[in-house]
C-alpha cells in the first residue's frame, strides 16, 4: 500500500530508511562490482589506466616533499613517509566527501525511473575511491621501503582503521549527498570547505608545530579520520581518543542519516 | 485465466490519487533562502513556500488480473507522473494506492547504459540498474543476447552502436524480465521494421505472462491491439475510464 507522506505511519517510513541502509551494506557484491566497473570503464581507453592517478599523486608528493623538507627544515627520511601517507589518504577522504555531493544528481535518471536504494550510490563511490587508494598506496610503499619505515607490523590496525574511515565516509557522503540534492549551494560550500580543511588539518605539517594549541586539533574530525589510518602506516598506534571519536562520530552520523532518510527519503526523486 | 463465476483478483487499486510535484528552482532550492529566513526572522518577508504543480488530481481506477490499461493524454497530462506513482517512485500527495505483486517499470530506455562498456557488460549493468539481482540477470543474459540479434557486436562498446542498435539492446534487456505488474512509458520505434515486428511479438508474449499492464502511449494502433481498458488524462484529471475505442475517440477529439 502506498500512502501519501503525510499519512504514512512513521514506523513504515523508518522501515524504508532502514531497508535502504541495510540493503546497501548487505549487497556488497553489487557495489563492489559496480565500483570495479566504474574504474575499468573510466580508464578503458588509456594505456596506463588508473596508474595515471598514481603518476599525478606521485608528482605532488615528490614536489611537495622536496619543497617542504627544505622550507620546514625537515629530515626527508622522516618527513617524506609522513607526507606521502598524508597526501594519499587525504586525497581519498576528501574526494569521497566532495564527489558524494553530486552523486544523487548523477544518478537522477535512475532515481526518477526506478525504485532504488540511495545508499548503494554512495557505497559504489566509496568502493571506487578505495580502489584508487589501493593504487596510490604503492607510492607510499615505495617511499616506506626507501626510508625503511616498517608499515607491515601495524597492518591489522590499518585494516581496522580503513573500516572505521569507510563507515564514517558513508554517513558523511550520504549526508552531503542528501543536503546538496536539496540545496544546490551545499556542493559549493563543501568544496570550499575541503580546500580550507586541507590547510588546517595536519596533512603536510605536524601537529606538534601548533605548540600549546596542539590540543585544538582533536576538535577537527578529519584529524581522526586521517590519523586512524596514517599512524599504523607509519608504524605507530593511533591514540585511544581517535578510536573513541570515530566510533562516536560513526554512530551519531549513522543515526542522523537514518533520521534524514526516514523523514525525507520519499521526496528525493523530486529533488534531483 | 479467470475461473468462470469468480471475479479475477484485484491487482491495482488507486483511490483519488493526487500528486503535487514540488518545483525546486534556484530560489526555493538555495540554502540562502532558508538561512535568511532563519537568521533574519520576520525581517525579510519573502514568499518561500515551495511552488508545486498539480500533476495528478483525484485519479481513481481498479485493475484486475488480466487487465491492460492504456493511458492516453496529451504531453504533460500526467501519464508519466501516474506511472511513477504506480512504480512507487513518487509518493502521492493524497489518496492511496494498493498494488499486489512484483512491479516493474519500463519508464526509460537505456537506463544504466554505459557507453564505454560492451553490450554484454551492459546487460548486467542495465539489469542491476533496473533492480534485478545479479544471479537473475546472468541467467537471462544468453536469452537477451540472442533476442537482440547483435551477435559479435555484443563484445564491442555500446559507443560504436547505431542508436537503433542501442535501443534494440535496451529493449531486449528490459523486456526479458516478466513481473506481475508492468508499467510501460512510450514504447516507440525500436530499430528497423523487422526488429520492430519481432519486438511487438515479444511484447505480446511478455504481456501474456504479466498479470497487469499499464501502458502510456500516443500510438493508438498499439493501444488498440494491446489494451482492454483505457484512462484518458487531461491536466492530471481522469476524464474517462472505459474501453479503448471510446477513449481514443475522446482523446482524438480534444
Amino acid at each position: 500500500m502506498i500512502l501519501p507522506v503525510s499519512k504514512t505511519p512513521l514506523a513504515a517510513m523508518a522501515a524504508e530508511a532502514w531497508q535502504d541502509m541495510y540493503r546497501g551494506f548487505r549487497d556488497v557484491d553489487f557495489w563492489v562490482r559496480l565500483a570495479y566497473f566504474d574504474l575499468v570503464l573510466r580508464y578503458r581507453r588509456t594505456s596506463f589506466g588508473p596508474w595515471w592517478v598514481v603518476v599525478t599523486t606521485a608528482l605532488s608528493v615528490g614536489s611537495l616533499g622536496l619543497i617542504f623538507s627544505l622550507v620546514m627544515h625537515q629530515n626527508p627520511a622522516k618527513y617524506l613517509p609522513y607526507l606521502a601517507s598524508g597526501i594519499i589518504l587525504w586525497q581519498f577522504i576528501s574526494l569521497c566527501i566532495t564527489i558524494s555531493c553530486d552523486t544523487l544528481e548523477k544518478y537522477a535518471e535512475t532515481i526518477n525511473n526506478t525504485r532504488t536504494d540511495y545508499s548503494r550510490f554512495i557505497l559504489r563511490l566509496i568502493g571506487y575511491h578505495v580502489l584508487i587508494l589501493a593504487h596510490n598506496l604503492t607510492i607510499f610503499v615505495v617511499v616506506a621501503v626507501i626510508f625503511k619505515v616498517d608499515f607491515l607490523v601495524m597492518l591489522p590496525l590499518f585494516a581496522l582503521g580503513m573500516i572505521l574511515v569507510m563507515i564514517n565516509l558513508y554517513w558523511i557522503g550520504m549526508l552531503v549527498a542528501l543536503l546538496s540534492a536539496r540545496f544546490h549551494d551545499v556542493t559549493q560550500v563543501i568544496q570550499a570547505a575541503m580546500s580550507l580543511l586541507f590547510l588546517i588539518t595536519p596533512v603536510f605539517w605536524h601537529k606538534q608545530v601548533l605548540g600549546k594549541f596542539a590540543y585544538l586539533a582533536v576538535f577537527n574530525p578529519l584529524v581522526h579520520l586521517l590519523d586512524v589510518v596514517r599512524d599504523p602506516l607509519l608504524g605507530q598506534v593511533p591514540s585511544a581518543l581517535t578510536y573513541e571519536a570515530l566510533i562516536g562520530m560513526g554512530a551519531a552520523g549513522l543515526i542522523l542519516v537514518f533520521l534524514l532518510l526516514t523523514f525525507k527519503r520519499r521526496l528525493i526523486p523530486f529533488w534531483v | 485465466m479467470p475461473v468462470p463465476g469468480l471475479e479475477p483478483p484485484i491487482r491495482v487499486e488507486a483511490v483519488s490519487l493526487s500528486l503535487d510535484y514540488p518545483v525546486f528552482d534556484s530560489q526555493s532550492q538555495s540554502l540562502r533562502n532558508k538561512v535568511t529566513r532563519f537568521g533574519l526572522g520576520g525581517l525579510v518577508q519573502r514568499d518561500t513556500r515551495v511552488v508545486s504543480v498539480r500533476a495528478l488530481d483525484g485519479v481513481s481506477f481498479r485493475l484486475s488480473e488480466g487487465d491492460r490499461l492504456a493511458l492516453v493524454g496529451e504531453n504533460g497530462s500526467g501519464k508519466s507522473s501516474l506511472l511513477r506513482v504506480l512504480a512507487g517512485i513518487y509518493p502521492p500527495s493524497s489518496g492511496f494506492l494498493r498494488l499486489r505483486g512484483r512491479v516493474s517499470a519500463l519508464l526509460s530506455t537505456g537506463l544504466g547504459m554505459e557507453m564505454d562498456a560492451t553490450g554484454r557488460e551492459n546487460i548486467l549493468l542495465c539489469g542491476l540498474a533496473m533492480g534485478v539481482t545479479r544471479q537473475e540477470i546472468l541467467g537471462l543474459s544468453p536469452e537477451i543476447a540472442e533476442f537482440s540479434e547483435l551477435g559479435t557486436f555484443l563484445d564491442l562498446p555500446v559507443r560504436t552502436y547505431s542508436s537503433g542498435m542501442a535501443l534494440r539492446l535496451s529493449f531486449s534487456i528490459a523486456s526479458a524480465i516478466a513481473p506481475d505488474i508492468l508499467l510501460i512509458d512510450e514504447v516507440i520505434g525500436i530499430g528497423d521494421r523487422k526488429f520492430y515486428e519481432k519486438a511487438q511479438r515479444r511484447l505480446l508474449g511478455l504481456l501474456r505472462q504479466t498479470q497487469v499492464i499499464v501502458m502510456a502511449s500516443h500510438d493508438c494502433e498499439l493501444l488498440r491491439g494491446f489494451c482492454n481498458k483505457a484512462l484518458v488524462l487531461q491536466n492530471g484529471r481522469c476524464m474517462i475510464t472505459s474501453d479503448v475505442e471510446d477513449a481514443i475517440a475522446l482523446y482524438e477529439k480534444t
